[in-house]
Order: C-alpha cells, then sequence, then structure tokens
C-alpha cells in the first residue's frame, strides 16, 4: 500500500518538476530572444531583412554592418565616450564608497548622524530642477564630468558594503590593530581583501549604471562629440520615427547620416549591449551573496 | 563637562583618518544631494535664469496653486498612480513566483544557466529596451507586425495606441526587471533550514504541500518587506522607461509627474512649477514611505 502511494507521489512530482522546467525554459527563451533577435538582425543583409520577415537565423548572413560600425569612427566615438564615464567612474565611485563605509561600520561618535546623514537622500530628493542647477553650477555641463560627479556615491551600495565590513569578525582586524597598524592599513590589508567579492559586486551596480546612464546624458550633453553610447542610440532611432523615444525637443545631432541602415543600427545596439553581457556572468556568483548581505537590516 | 568633551575631542582625535577617510563621499552628499534641497525653494519663487535662485522673486505658493489648477494635473495624477498600481499588482509577483520555481529545480547547472539568462536584461538600458520593441513592434517593419499583418491580414499598431500602450510598459516592465527581482527572493529561499523540509516529508506531505506550508511563510517577511518599499514609492512609475517610449499619440495614457517634470522644466523653462511638483511629489513620496514603514514596524518589519 505504502509504496503505492509512494509511486503516485513520485509520478505526480516529475509531472509536476517537467512543467517546472518546461515553463523556465519558456521565461528563459522570452528574456533572451530579443538579444538573439538583435544580433540576428545586425548579422543580416538589409536589402533581404526589409523583404523577408525571419525569426531564427539571419538573412544573407555578412558582417558589413558589424565592420562598418568598426570602421566609422562617428559611430564609436560614443563607445570610447562611455568607456570613459563607465571606467572612471567606477574606480572613483568603488573608492570613495570604500572610504566612507569602513568607517561607517565602526563605533565613533557622531557615525549615527552620518548615517541618517547618507540614509535621508534615499528618502528625499531635490528633484530634477534643483540637481540641474547645481551640476551647471559646478560647472559641469557639457562635459562627461556630469555624469560621473554627480552619481559618485550610491546610499544602496554603500549600505552594502558596510553591512559586510561589519560582519568581518573583529578579532582579524584587532590582531592587526595590536601590530601598530593604522586605519589605513587596516583597511588596505585586512579590509580588501576580505570584501573584494562585494567590492567586485558593487563596481558591477555602479559599472552598469555608469554604461546606461541616459537621462542625465540627454540634459547634460549636447556637444554630439562628447555622446554617450546610448545618445547615439537614441539619436539613430528618433531619425528613424521622430515620435518615438523621450525627449523629442532635444536637439538631435548629425552623427549618423539619415540613411544609417537598420541593420547598422542594430549592429551598434549589439556592441553597447556587449560590455554588459560579457562582464557580468562572472560575478553573478558574487552578487547573489552581496545583495543577501545587503537585505540584512541595519 | 569638560573632562567629557575632552575625552570626546581626544578619542574623535585618536580616529581622525577615519573621519578624513569620509570626507570626499561628504562632500558629495551635500553639494549633490543637501544644496539641491535647499534650491527646492524655487518652487516658491518666480524663477528667472539671470538673476539665480537666491534673487529670484518670491511669489508664495503661485507654483503650487497653478499646478493644482491645472487641467493637465488629474489627468497626470490618475496615469501616474494607475501605471504604478497595475505595475504594483502584475509585475510584483512574477519575481517571488519565478523564484519559488528556480527553488524546485535540482539541477544545479540548468539552475545557473536560467539564472543567468534572466538577469541579462537588467543590465540594460531603457532606450536598448525601445531600439528592441521598434524592431519587433514598429507598425510598417517590426518582425511582429509583419507576421500579425501575414496571418490577420490588419495592422498592427501597439506603440502608438493608447489603448494598448499601458501594457506595453507593464510587459517591457516585467521582461526588464522580473529576473532581477528574483534575486532577494533566492537569497531568502536559500536561508530556509533544511530540516524543515525533511520532517515535513517523513510526515509525509507532497511537495507542492512543502512550498505552501514551509517555503511561502517563511519568505513572507521578505515578500512584505518588498511590497511595503513598493507601495512607498507609488508615485515613482518608471521615468526613463516613459520618457524613452513615450510619443504624442499615448500622451494622454503615459504622462506622469516626472514627465511632467521633466517637459514643464526642460522643454517649457517653468523652472518654478517644474519644481514645484518636484516637491510635491517628494514630499508625498517621503510620506508614504514613512507610512509604511509604521506599518511595517507593526508585522515586526523594520526595514528603514
Amino acid at each position: 500500500m505504502r509504496t503505492v502511494i509512494e509511486r503516485y507521489r513520485n509520478n505526480s512530482i516529475s509531472s509536476l518538476t517537467l512543467i517546472n522546467y518546461f515553463l523556465l525554459i519558456l521565461i528563459g527563451l522570452i528574456m533572451f530572444y530579443p538579444f538573439w533577435y538583435i544580433l540576428m538582425y545586425s548579422l543580416s543583409t538589409y536589402s533581404e531583412v526589409i523583404h523577408k520577415n525571419f525569426l531564427i537565423l539571419p538573412v544573407g548572413f555578412t558582417m558589413d554592418n558589424m565592420l562598418y560600425v568598426l570602421k566609422n569612427a562617428s559611430m564609436y566615438v560614443g563607445v570610447i565616450n562611455s568607456a570613459f564615464v563607465t571606467i572612471v567612474g567606477t574606480i572613483l565611485s568603488v573608492i570613495i564608497t570604500l572610504m566612507i563605509a569602513y568607517p561607517m561600520s565602526k563605533r565613533i561618535h557622531g557615525i549615527n548622524t552620518i548615517s541618517f546623514f547618507v540614509y535621508f537622500t534615499m528618502l528625499f530628493s531635490g528633484g530634477m530642477i534643483p540637481i540641474y542647477l547645481i551640476v551647471k553650477d559646478t560647472g559641469l555641463m557639457n562635459s562627461l564630468w556630469s555624469l560621473i560627479i554627480p552619481q559618485l556615491v550610491n546610499p544602496f551600495n554603500l549600505y552594502i558594503l558596510r553591512n559586510f565590513i561589519k560582519g568581518i569578525p573583529e578579532s582579524m582586524v584587532e590582531a592587526a590593530t595590536i601590530d601598530g597598524a593604522g586605519h589605513m592599513t587596516v583597511l588596505t590589508r585586512i579590509i580588501i581583501p576580505l570584501a573584494l567579492p562585494i567590492i567586485a559586486t558593487i563596481a558591477l551596480f555602479y559599472g552598469a549604471r555608469y554604461w546606461n546612464a541616459f537621462f542625465d546624458a540627454v540634459i547634460y550633453i549636447s556637444d554630439p562629440k562628447k555622446w554617450t553610447i546610448q545618445l547615439v542610440i537614441r539619436d539613430l532611432i528618433m531619425q528613424q520615427n521622430p515620435e518615438v523615444s523621450g525627449g523629442s525637443t532635444v536637439t538631435t545631432g548629425k552623427m549618423a547620416t539619415a540613411n544609417t541602415l537598420e541593420t547598422v543600427k542594430m549592429a551598434l545596439v549589439v556592441f553597447s549591449v556587449l560590455p554588459m553581457v560579457a562582464v557580468y556572468p562572472f560575478l553573478q556568483k558574487y552578487f547573489v551573496k552581496g545583495v543577501m548581505v545587503g537585505a540584512v537590516k541595519s | 563637562m569638560t573632562i567629557m568633551s575632552k575625552k570626546l575631542w581626544r578619542e574623535v582625535w585618536r580616529d581622525n583618518t577615519l573621519y578624513l577617510m569620509m570626507l570626499p563621499a561628504i562632500a558629495f552628499f551635500i553639494i549633490y544631494r543637501y544644496i539641491p534641497m535647499y534650491g527646492i525653494i524655487i518652487a516658491f519663487k518666480k524663477f528667472n535664469f539671470g538673476m539665480g535662485i537666491i534673487n529670484s522673486p518670491w511669489i508664495g505658493l503661485e507654483n503650487f496653486q497653478d499646478l493644482f489648477r491645472s487641467p493637465f494635473f488629474s489627468m497626470i495624477m490618475y496615469n501616474t498612480i494607475t501605471i504604478s498600481f497595475y505595475k504594483l499588482v502584475l509585475c510584483f509577483p512574477l519575481p517571488i513566483i519565478v523564484a519559488l520555481m528556480l527553488n524546485q529545480v535540482r539541477n544545479k547547472y540548468f539552475k545557473s544557466s536560467i539564472q543567468t539568462v534572466i538577469y541579462l536584461p537588467y543590465f540594460i538600458s531603457w532606450i536598448v529596451v525601445a531600439t528592441v520593441v521598434y524592431v519587433f513592434l514598429s507598425p510598417d517593419s517590426g518582425v511582429i507586425s509583419k507576421l500579425w499583418a501575414d496571418i490577420t491580414g490588419s495592422k498592427l499598431d501597439i506603440m502608438m495606441n493608447p489603448k494598448y500602450f499601458r501594457g506595453l510598459l507593464i510587459f517591457t516592465e516585467a521582461w526588464k526587471e522580473t529576473g532581477w527581482g528574483t534575486i532577494i527572493y533566492l537569497a531568502s529561499l536559500s536561508s530556509i533550514n533544511s530540516e524543515l523540509y525533511e520532517a515535513a516529508d517523513i510526515d509525509g506531505a507532497s511537495r507542492l504541500q512543502g512550498i505552501f506550508y514551509i517555503t511561502i511563510p517563511s519568505i513572507m517577511p521578505a515578500i512584505l518587506t518588498m511590497l511595503i518599499l513598493r507601495v512607498g514609492y507609488i508615485l515613482n512609475a518608471g521615468f526613463e522607461q516613459i520618457f524613452v517610449m513615450q510619443n504624442a499619440m499615448v500622451y494622454q495614457v503615459s504622462e506622469i509627474l516626472d514627465t511632467y517634470v521633466y517637459k514643464t522644466g526642460f522643454q517649457q523653462g517653468n523652472f518654478g512649477l517644474s519644481t514645484a511638483v518636484g516637491l510635491f511629489k517628494s514630499i508625498v513620496g517621503l510620506t508614504m514611505v514613512v507610512i509604511t514603514n509604521n506599518i511595517a514596524k507593526r508585522f515586526g518589519e523594520d526595514i528603514l
């Protein structure tokens, strides 16, 4: 009798499991298909793509679109600008966040006040216009620094890092302090090596934010030579269809010629997505842990 | 008292490196977060670029009167809350469901591959999402539109149809954020004691019963926390998303507080009104967060 029940249970389990696997694969495909499609689109020949509808494989396979983007400086000036913002921004953000996260993990005088000082910025904001005015007043308009400096420290990333450092056993730090090490030494020799996975996590979060920054670039950067990749993409879509995509009255530059092929645009979009797609899977095992640490209440 | 303060200063001096280390970040917060809060006074002024924030003349609550009397105000509030509410009802449960599904998967390799794929959309910008939407749904050249035309013979116009535009916003939001949203629940799921399942198994509970009686109650605090946070930010209907996907045809169903701030400020140059709208949103937002956090405290979940 018992074995019959067990067999029945196992059967129902396996069919549920099967449905579960099937649905997860379906969800995965929905998430992945658009990426696949733009890649295939960029590998297609334009004259064939406009006549034939394809779903899975490119029509008239060609590398020309990719090569066109690589050969045209006006195309990848956006990539260079975005790379600058992302690399410089991420390095600065991580260093400055570390420099405040470490003291905030200590019980020193006034640290509660500073914690609230940081926390309050998550609750209340001056809003779009006052922030715009301060960026203007600090002379950052039309400079790539306008995409870095006003976003230097993100409180959420700061809390993730602070919570992790707090969790490092006091004994490890004390041993070094007895040996006469100062705070700087403790930070660089003990804290940073231990916190490396979390530092990688927040570097990824900062990096993604800098690379994908769009609205800030729209309002702060007007000179086409300083456009980031996101602005170049917007420009490309807008000349295709002026009604679509935000900020339609913001002046568009003349970066791309009016007849840029749709397939070439997709090649550029592929290049814009590539760095994130290439980097993040390697950090995946860290950031799940990182978010968990960050979720622990302060 | 003097002994106290002497002791205090000695301790502060002893830790001076720690205080110095914080300076760059503190300077950042003061300049780019707190000074703009002071800039909010623009909301009560007739702002003039030439005169600057301080010298522009005060006009009291005129900007707010303009806002509340504006024929657009009720439309904008309605859109903001409706879009946000739909997203809450339809997009909020998805990460929980997907996390529960992933949690049932035994095959580690399969699980992490699915995770890698579903996190992917989180790492691309809204402007790229808008491009992809365009490639799929453009009335003339979109792949789905063409398929639709081949099958039904009629034209498919989702991007510029007020009837479908909010649906498009919700779908793209779900596509971009669902995978990422699972992280917090997966973290919470991984902390459930496996002995609970073993005990349930011995008692003859099925796997579905295990999900309903052990798994879901265990992650309930995480679900409540996320729900409360989400409700607190109800006036954030998704600025960048709408900003990049909006067009004149769907303006009346998609204009929200944030896009209105942008339009009054940067397109019409009415910085006073724009700041007033922003301040209105900030105050309502702050109130909502404080209220929801107090509710959370009653449930024993101190999230702030």
